[in-house]
C-alpha cells in the first residue's frame, strides 16, 4: 500500500534528524514533485473563489499559489486584479503588469525598440515629447483605457495611439488633436520617443478610486451626424418612441457565457410605455431573436448594420436610443464613452466595475451597474431592478 | 528602406484574433476586380424580413428594406432557375 504524504514527510524528517539527508531528499521526492500540482490547485481555487465573488477567500487562494512558485504569472496577475478590484491600486498596476508573462494572455505585443513611457524624465533626464500608445484585450478594454488620454496629454506634447480599426475614427471625431491611426501600422521610430501599452496608462495616473472620477474623459466617442440621421429613417422613430438598445451576449472567450442572459428574461422591456427595442447585439442575434419573436410575439428592430464590424453604425444606432440595456460587453463601453444612459446586467467579473459611487460607474458616469450575486445567481433581481429605473426615468 | 528596428508594429501571432472589418461597404463589397468580394446575407435577410413585415403592416419601406427585398428576389429566382436548368441537361 503506498505511503500517505504526511507518513513520507514523517519518514524524511526522521532522516534528516539522523543525518542521512541525500535520503531525506529522495523520500521527500513523491512531495516536491507534487508542487506544479499544488500550485495549480491553489489557483484553480482562487478562480472558483472569484467565480462566487469570495474575493477574500480568492485572494489567499492566490497568494499561497505564488508562495509555493513565486514565478507564476497568472497567479501575481490574478493578485492585481483583485487588488484592483478592491482598490489597492499599487498592489494591483504591478500585479496587473504581469500579464505580459502568462500564457492565458492572447494579446499581441508591440514589436519595438522603443523605451517604456513613464511620467517625468527619459534616462537623459529629458522629458518624454511623443508617445505611441498600442492597443491590447478586447474593444471594450481599448475603450473603457482610452478615457486617460487626454490625461496621458498633460504629460507628454504628442500623443499617437494605435486602436482597432473599427474605433479610429469614433475617437478622432471626439477628440480631433489626439492622432488615432489603425492597429495594423507598421510606424516609423524616428517619430516617438516612448510606448506604453493602453491598459498600463492607467498605472501612472490612478492611485487611487478618487482619481477615476478626477481624471477619466467623459464623451470622447462621437457618432457620424450623418450615419444618425441614416438610422433614425431606417428605424423610422418617432418622436415619442422610448428607443432602448439592447444586447443580451457577450462573445468574449471562456467569460461569455457568464456575463450572458437570455433575450427571454428580458421580455419585460417591451412593457415600458411607448417602448421600441432595437438590437444592438453582435455575433448571431437571428439565432436568438427569431425564436424569441415567433414565441413572445414582440418585436425587435434591427438595422442595417453589422454590429460587430460596424462600430460608426453601433454608435449611430446608439446615438437613436433613449437608453442603452446590456450586459458587459462592447456595447456597454461605446455607449458609456458616448455618455448615453447605460443599464448593466453585471456579471462583476472585471475589476473596473467594481469602482461605483452607489451603482453609477467611476469610468462613466451615465453607467448604472446592476451586479449579479455571484456566477451561479439568477438576473431576475437585476432585470427587475433595470425596468423599475427605467420606468422611472 | 526601413529595416525592422526602424519601425514599431504589432506582433499579431495566429492565435491573436484582430477581426478586420471590410473597408468599404460592411454589408457587401466590391472587389478590384469588380466582382462581388463580400456580402452579409445575414443582415440583407433580415432587411429583407422587415420589408415583408412592413408589406403587411402597411407601412412604408425604407430604402435598404426594398434593396435587401430585392436581392434576396433575385437571388431566390437565380437559384430556382439554375437548379431547372440543371435537372433539365
Amino acid at each position: 500500500m503506498s505511503k500517505s504524504v504526511s507518513d513520507i514527510y514523517n519518514d524524511a524528517v526522521k532522516q534528516a534528524d539522523a543525518d542521512q539527508f541525500e535520503e531525506a531528499i529522495e523520500t521527500l521526492k513523491p512531495i516536491t514533485e507534487l508542487t506544479p500540482l499544488l500550485r495549480a490547485a491553489h489557483t484553480q481555487a482562487g478562480r472558483c473563489h472569484w467565480e462566487m465573488h469570495r474575493w477574500r477567500e480568492a485572494r489567499e487562494s492566490f497568494e499561497t499559489a505564488v508562495r509555493i512558485e513565486p514565478d507564476n504569472a497568472d497567479a501575481w496577475w490574478s493578485l492585481g486584479l483583485i487588488a484592483l478590484q478592491e482598490g489597492d491600486f499599487e498592489t494591483g498596476w504591478k500585479g496587473y503588469e504581469r500579464r505580459w508573462d502568462s500564457q492565458a494572455f492572447k494579446s499581441p505585443k508591440l514589436l519595438t525598440k522603443l523605451p517604456r513611457w513613464c511620467v517625468g524624465h527619459n534616462s537623459f533626464g529629458e522629458k518624454y515629447k511623443s508617445v505611441l500608445v498600442w492597443p491590447e484585450q478586447g474593444i471594450g478594454d481599448q475603450i473603457i483605457y482610452s478615457s486617460l488620454l487626454r490625461e496621458l496629454q498633460h504629460h507628454c506634447e504628442k500623443v499617437t495611439v494605435m486602436i482597432d480599426i473599427r474605433l479610429v475614427e469614433l475617437l478622432k471625431r471626439a477628440t480631433p488633436w489626439i492622432n488615432f491611426v489603425r492597429h495594423d501600422a507598421k510606424l516609423k521610430n524616428s517619430e516617438f520617443d516612448s510606448q506604453i501599452p493602453i491598459a498600463s496608462i492607467g498605472s501612472h495616473f490612478l492611485k487611487s478610486s478618487k482619481d477615476i472620477s478626477e481624471l477619466v474623459a467623459t464623451s470622447y466617442i462621437k457618432a457620424d451626424p450623418a450615419r444618425i440621421e441614416q438610422i433614425k429613417n431606417e428605424l423610422g422613430i418617432k418622436p415619442d418612441d422610448f428607443v432602448i438598445g439592447v444586447s443580451w451576449a457577450s462573445t468574449a472567450e471562456k467569460i461569455g457565457p457568464h456575463k450572458s442572459v437570455k433575450l427571454e428574461e428580458l421580455v419585460g422591456l417591451w412593457d415600458i410605455p411607448n417602448a421600441k427595442i432595437v438590437s444592438l447585439q453582435y455575433g448571431k442575434p437571428d439565432y436568438d431573436i427569431e425564436p424569441f419573436e415567433t414565441k413572445t410575439g414582440k418585436k425587435i428592430y434591427q438595422c442595417m448594420v453589422n454590429n460587430f464590424f460596424d462600430l460608426e453604425g453601433v454608435a449611430a444606432t446608439i446615438s437613436n436610443c433613449n437608453a442603452v440595456v446590456s450586459v458587459s460587453n462592447a456595447n456597454v463601453h461605446i455607449a458609456g464613452a458616448m455618455g448615453k444612459p447605460v443599464y448593466v446586467l453585471d456579471a462583476n467579473k472585471l475589476w473596473y466595475w467594481n469602482h461605483k459611487d452607489n451603482n453609477t460607474s467611476l469610468f462613466y458616469p451615465s453607467v448604472k451597474l446592476f451586479p449579479r450575486e455571484h456566477m451561479l445567481a439568477p438576473w431576475t433581481n437585476q432585470i427587475e431592478a433595470v425596468i423599475k429605473e427605467l420606468r422611472r426615468s | 528602406m526601413d529595416t525592422e528596428d526602424d519601425v514599431s508594429y504589432l506582433d499579431v501571432k495566429p492565435e491573436h484574433r484582430m477581426p478586420m472589418p471590410p473597408q468599404e461597404k460592411v454589408w457587401a463589397q466590391i472587389g478590384d476586380d469588380l466582382n462581388l468580394s463580400f456580402i452579409d446575407w445575414q443582415m440583407i435577410e433580415s432587411m429583407a424580413k422587415q420589408f415583408d413585415e412592413a408589406h403587411r403592416e402597411g407601412k412604408e419601406k425604407t430604402q435598404s428594406q426594398v434593396m435587401s427585398k430585392l436581392l434576396v428576389l433575385v437571388r431566390d429566382v437565380t437559384i430556382a432557375e439554375t437548379e431547372l436548368r440543371i435537372k433539365g441537361g
